[in-house]
């Protein structure tokens, strides 16, 4: 059931979700999106110019996960108004991604909630940091 | 039916390989994509068919890298009314000698 305005809290958790993410997983997101940046399907490329020397996941791939916990939850796309991501720590070939979300403002006039969103691994690592992404969405 | 907000993705991320790709740009593929934002107008349907304009809207250095904006505004394009505007944030890392280690670009925002 999708929430109503009225009952949203600043502090509120979305529920999170998480997802494992292999090479085969990079291949059929390229295939998806058109993104074909052998940094996501090439070790001897990823050699050479990747920050952890390795293949690492797409950005838009984070933030697609990112944003099916806030669709989810708002009850589909027509309630986003926007979504920003910031991709600050790597995501390696085969990392375990946990996206979430909270809310950090309302505001009453517009019927909107802003979301800090994230992706993160399980040491820590802010693929899609929550200090600087956000999602706003307008609830009835 | 409505497309989920990042299957704009499609036609904002996959297309930013022409513009990497402009020899006019002189830029290469030793890049990550840093940030990006979506402004939604109106949701995206089936059915739609949208008009979109990419601009390089600011290039800047930060230490050894360059950053590059590139905004695309996507219009109706039966009615020209404003549908997604789309601010992608991409990293260029210094171009390296072949048998250079990784290390230098560590700790580099990476997307």
């Amino acid at each position: 059931m999708m929430p109503r305005f009225e009952d949203v809290r600043v502090g509120d958790q979305l529920p999170s979700q998480s997802e494992t993410l292999p090479q085969d997983r990079l291949i059929a997101y390229a295939g998806a999106s058109g993104d074909f940046n052998p940094l996501h399907w090439s070790q001897e490329f990823a050699a050479g110019v990747s920050p952890t020397g390795g293949v690492i996941a797409h950005g838009m791939l984070n933030m697609g996960l990112v944003s099916r916990v806030v669709t989810d939850w708002a009850g589909g796309p027509q309630h986003v108004r926007s979504l920003s991501a910031s991709f600050r720590a790597p995501c390696p070939v085969g990392s375990t991604v946990t996206c979430g979300a909270e809310v950090v403002d309302l505001d009453a006039d517009a019927h909107t909630v802003t979301l800090a969103v994230w992706a993160e691994l399980d040491d820590g690592s802010r693929v899609v940091d929550r200090r600087s992404s956000r999602a706003v969405v307008a609830l009835d | 039916m409505l497309a989920p907000p990042t299957f704009a993705a499609c036609f904002t991320i996959g297309r930013l390989g022409d513009v990497v790709a402009d020899p006019e740009l002189g830029a290469h593929w030793n890049l990550v994509h840093g940030s990006q934002e979506y402004e939604f107008h109106r949701p995206i349907a089936v059915g739609d068919t949208l008009d979109c304009t990419p601009m390089v809207t600011d290039i800047r250095d930060r230490r050894r890298m360059e950053l590059l904006t590139l905004q695309i505004d996507c219009v109706d394009a039966a009615s020209g009314a404003p549908v997604l505007t789309s601010r992608a944030g991409l990293i260029f890392f210094p171009p390296r000698p072949p048998d250079a280690g990784v290390d230098s670009a560590a700790g580099a925002e990476a997307g």
